[in-house]
């Protein structure tokens, strides 16, 4: 494994839903992210309310050289939800910075995923052309398939996708007794914030290694 | 939810005793459809199951044999159950 970028080349913009159905997705992409020596950057990880969203948003694209877009919410999650537009909008803010942004921003690189392959299609067709990845609601093939696209386009050499998703069964057995250690209940446990859970990561990767 | 430095302090030791007691676990990790079974800390897993019971069979008696522990995870990686046969460490 290969750590040693730094700064804007290390940075992975994560933009997918917060919801609980896809608590078990965004642990497991932050696991693999972190894994594979980036560093996951998310739009919760700074807590300022005198800062509006899109601000944040336009920072954390200018500031990282990868980003993963999960689309899969576009679509109600059941009948009298809505659906969410705020992943396809700031896709399309990541786009746009290679098209209009300084020469550097044009070399990034982007992963789009869906839960089905060709699903995207009825809603977003602009984007047809581009190679979209399936994870199916699947926490194991979103890892596999973000470690071969994060092996693709940053050229490290990666451990294999069933180390990776093992290391993470590995590193929930063993949060769960932590958590379990400090009195947290299942609720508590839930409603952990994403950039707190990026910490046990990272706090379970120097306590090992 | 922010933790003091001593909380992180006991977190930190924590950590580093799990991943100490650790290499010896078997586990039943989901796998592209099917379960395998693997001990911690070993280069690659000892065997696939399509059927979840047959796995969780085949690494209860590796676990037994070991001295060690059973955990029996979830689709998506969590924790459904939890067993030992180590001497030092029992669960509820």
């Amino acid at each position: 494994m290969t750590r040693g970028l730094e700064g804007f080349e290390s940075s992975l913009f994560i933009n997918c839903p917060f919801d609980g159905d896809y608590l078990p997705l965004l642990h497991s992409l932050m696991f693999v992210i972190f894994e594979c020596g980036l560093q996951p950057r998310l739009a919760s990880e700074e807590v300022d309310s005198g800062r509006v969203r899109i601000d944040k948003i336009r920072d954390l694209v200018r500031s990282c050289r990868y980003s993963i877009h999960d689309i899969s919410r576009m679509e109600a999650l059941a009948p009298g939800d809505e659906p969410r537009f705020n992943m396809p909008f700031e896709l399309g803010l990541d786009l746009g910075c290679r098209y209009y942004g300084a020469s550097r921003l044009r070399d990034k690189k982007c992963l789009i995923l869906e839960k089905e392959r060709y699903r995207y299609q009825r809603v977003l067709s602009d984007i047809s052309g581009n190679d979209i990845r399936a994870h199916g609601g699947d926490p194991e093939t979103l890892v596999l398939e973000v470690r071969n696209w994060l092996r693709t386009v940053t050229g490290m050499i990666l451990p294999s996708g069933s180390d990776l998703w093992d290391r993470f069964n590995y590193f929930r057995e063993e949060l769960a007794l932590i958590l379990l250690h400090l009195r947290y209940s299942e609720r508590d446990v839930q409603a952990l914030e994403p950039v707190e859970y990026l910490r046990f990561i990272g706090d379970w990767k120097a306590g090992l290694f | 939810m922010r933790f003091t430095e001593a909380e992180r302090a006991e977190i930190g030791a924590l950590l580093r005793k799990a991943g100490a007691e650790g290499k010896n676990r078997v586990h039943v990790i989901s796998s592209r459809g099917g379960w395998r079974v693997r001990r911690e800390g070993a280069q690659r897993a000892r065997r696939a199951f399509l059927a979840k019971d047959q796995a969780i069979a085949y690494g209860r008696e590796l676990a037994k044999r070991l001295k060690s522990e059973l955990v029996v995870h979830t689709r998506d990686a969590g924790v459904e159950a939890r067993e030992s046969f180590s001497e030092s460490v029992a669960y509820p």
